[in-house]
């Protein structure tokens, strides 16, 4: 073994003690990689600081000027927006008085919650400590078996992970598409055809739309096998399911629902890029946040989402470019219109800002997302420089040398990174996970024979990693939920309680290996 | 010692204070341009460069306010487990040996970045864009001041916790 291969596995080894004792990763990353950087000079395995000296450059090029990165804080933004107004509380609300009065219903509101507030935050944690705070004590004094109530908002949380527009997979398929762009360029395909968010986000959704499929389909096994596991929370007629009852629940479920169905159309209609679609689905949460807060608001907030309604409508009848030669009446009075309307939608948005800052939520939202975000930042840079080293050292063609050289070919490899990206899914955040492993991974699995492309690559690993949060005994999802849960849920009630939903998960992974198309087929047809 | 700490903090606070306005500033900007693009057929490349600056600026400034707030993620299985004076020795050393360096790095390699752009007044490669790239390539510079200033605060904070510790259970 030469000095290299010795100094790329000592790396790994390294950065695996450094990080577990709890320093936090993005300055680990950081630190392990200029502790390398320094020792391979030492020992003649790197021959100048050259590679180094590039980390100011690639946080400009690679991170600075990247533009789906801008996507990160907007929908953290929209997030902590719909979570601190309570918008997500009474959704919760609302559909456990909807299905409360039926044996399994609390359970499977929790899951069709838990797949809604992921797909409008993608925060595992915040999903899994707002339904273990809210719906968690009512399952438990109505009755519900306590493994079956903590396994299910434990796996219901992790949802967030595959569902579009998360987070997750917008990092992922920034990491992929170049991992797919260099895959091809080494197997010397000069025009190289890109891989998009969008695609990513279309080939999650179907296998996301299963999985949660599934969940609902154990609740409802549990309610009719075991009716004393999930006992109808409320009596018959506790709550009366009148007018006002569904005015409440519209008023809870409609909003969200449109703000999601919104962001995640004009995504994969090819309408809007992520990032354009996440300021229009921030601006919506500040909207609703401010309606929601300030009942008497509401009317301006109307006015503002007529008008944008208004404003698309005429976007699409009239010709509104005016710099053109001859511009017809018509299009002229269009104009108009659309600049009237444009005015009183941007004085009802800024009214509603005004509100939310002078009640204070608006402050706490901007620096919330300004940390959050700032996190997710200072582990790219982090992982940029530990890559720089790594990538120096020779370790992505000492990694590719081990993935083609596993029996099995492209399936043996498949299998051993998945392996290995699940069991580091206890110890590692989604973020470190898909900055460091995936670009080393990716492109060695994307060039061997029988590779599946980079969403089906995509999806799998988004399904493995979040089945790994599940999983006992490290899970995330599992301590986000200990923090949270009532002492008396015992810890290994639990891990017993995700049992069967990471069965499910397994069949899902399985599903998805089985019948490919289930990721692929959606993003073929929309972006062809 | 501490009241140095202590002023550094309060810069490093005030640093994140300003920055939050840019969160907003991203949305408004950006919904802008939707609506100009989408509805009014008209793009705009100074606005859309613009991004860049306002996002490099929330996470190049608010890397050390974040870091002071305690909120860059740790792996957290036996961290959370531990007592305090471990914490702080963990703290204290990865902050010298982790930190400490990645900041002296940067001093000595984004300086030279910065300034070869600042000598001519790099401009954008497009040129209807904002020609001020030789800002954007000082950012690196903010993240590593608001790093730097972190990280000597916690040095001393923790070293004077460590102290204190030490010569108090003697």
């Amino acid at each position: 073994m030469d000095i290299s291969t010795i100094l790329v596995a000592l790396m790994f080894v390294t950065l695996f003690g450094f990080l577990l004792t709890g320093f936090p990763v993005a300055f680990t990353l950081a630190g392990t990689g200029l502790l390398f950087g320094g020792i391979g000079l030492a020992t003649g395995a790197l021959d100048s600081t050259g590679i180094i000296e590039l980390l100011p450059n690639r946080m400009h090029e690679n991170i600075v000027r990247n533009e789906l990165l801008f996507a990160i804080p907007l929908f953290v933004m929209m997030g902590v927006m719909l979570e601190r107004s309570k918008i997500a509380e009474d959704l919760l609300e609302s559909m456990g008085k909807l299905f409360g009065s039926l044996r399994g219903g609390l359970g499977i509101s929790v899951t069709i919650v838990g797949a809604l507030l992921a797909a409008s935050t993608g925060i595992v944690g915040a999903t899994v400590v707002t339904m273990g705070l809210l719906s968690l004590p009512t399952m438990l004094k109505r009755g519900y078996d306590t493994r079956l109530a903590a396994g299910s908002i434990a796996a219901a949380g992790t949802l967030g992970q595959i569902i579009p527009p998360s987070i997750v997979l917008i990092l992922l398929a920034e990491v992929l598409s170049n991992s797919w762009s260099e895959a091809q360029r080494e197997m010397g395909i000069f025009s190289v055809s890109p891989m998009s968010a969008g695609e990513l986000f279309a080939g999650a959704l179907i296998p996301g739309l299963v999985l949660v499929a599934m969940y609902i389909g154990w609740q409802i096994f549990i309610a009719i096998a075991k009716p004393s596991y999930s006992p109808p929370v409320m009596e018959k007629g506790e709550v009366e399911l009148n007018t006002a009852f569904f005015k409440q629940l519209i008023g809870a479920l409609v909003p969200p629902l449109v703000l999601i169905i919104a962001v995640l159309g004009s995504i994969l209609g090819g309408i809007a890029t992520p990032t354009e679609a996440a300021s229009v689905g921030t601006v919506g949460a500040i909207l609703l946040g401010a309606a929601r807060l300030f009942p008497d608001h509401r009317r301006q907030v109307w006015i503002a989402l007529t008008s944008l309604v208004g404003l698309l409508i005429i976007a699409g009848t009239f010709d509104l470019r005016m710099t053109r030669d001859d511009v017809p009446l018509s299009d002229m009075i269009g104009f108009g219109l659309a600049v009237l309307l444009s005015l009183m939608f941007a004085y009802c948005l800024m009214t509603s800002i005004w509100r939310l800052y002078r009640q204070g939520t608006m402050g706490e939202v901007s620096r919330s997302t300004v940390r959050i975000s700032s996190m997710i930042y200072a582990i790219l840079i982090g992982a940029a420089l530990f890559s720089l080293v790594f990538r120096d050292l020779g370790g992505d063609d000492i990694i590719a040398e081990i993935l083609s050289g596993l029996p099995g070919g492209y399936w043996g490899a498949l299998a051993v990174v998945m392996l290995v990206m699940f069991v580091l899914g206890f110890f590692l955040d989604f973020i470190e996970i898909t900055f460091v492993i995936v670009p080393i991974v990716a492109p060695a699995l994307l060039m061997m024979d029988g590779s599946l492309g980079p969403i089906w690559l995509g999806v799998m690993m988004a399904m493995n990693l979040q089945t790994s949060f599940l999983t006992p005994p490290f899970g995330f999802a599992l301590f986000y939920l200990r923090g949270v849960a009532p002492p008396e849920v015992k810890t290994t009630d639990i891990y017993k309680g995700v049992m069967p939903f990471i069965a499910i998960q397994v069949v899902a992974l399985i599903a998805l290996v089985l019948f490919p198309d289930l990721a692929t087929w959606l993003p073929e047809t929309l972006f062809g | 010692m501490l009241a140095i700490a202590k002023s550094l903090d309060v810069a490093n606070n005030r640093i994140g204070q300003i920055v939050s306005v840019t969160p907003l500033l991203l949305v408004l900007v950006q919904f802008t341009l939707v609506l100009m693009v989408h509805v009014f057929g008209i793009g705009s490349v100074k606005a859309q460069e613009s991004l860049q600056y306002i996002n490099a600026l929330m996470f190049m400034g608010g890397v050390g306010y974040t870091a002071l707030a305690g909120e860059h993620v740790r792996v957290d299985i036996f961290f959370h487990k531990m007592e305090q004076g471990k914490r702080d020795l963990v703290d204290f050393f990865g902050t010298l040996f982790f930190i400490v360096p990645l900041c002296i790095l940067l001093w000595l390699t984004a300086t030279p970045f910065a300034l070869n752009s600042w000598q001519g007044f790099e401009g954008s490669t497009e040129t209807t864009g904002l020609h001020l790239v030789y800002i954007l390539k000082t950012m690196p510079l903010l993240f590593t001041f608001s790093l730097s200033i972190f990280a000597v605060a916690n040095v001393i904070r923790l070293g004077h916790a460590l102290l204190k510790k030490d010569s108090g259970a003697e």
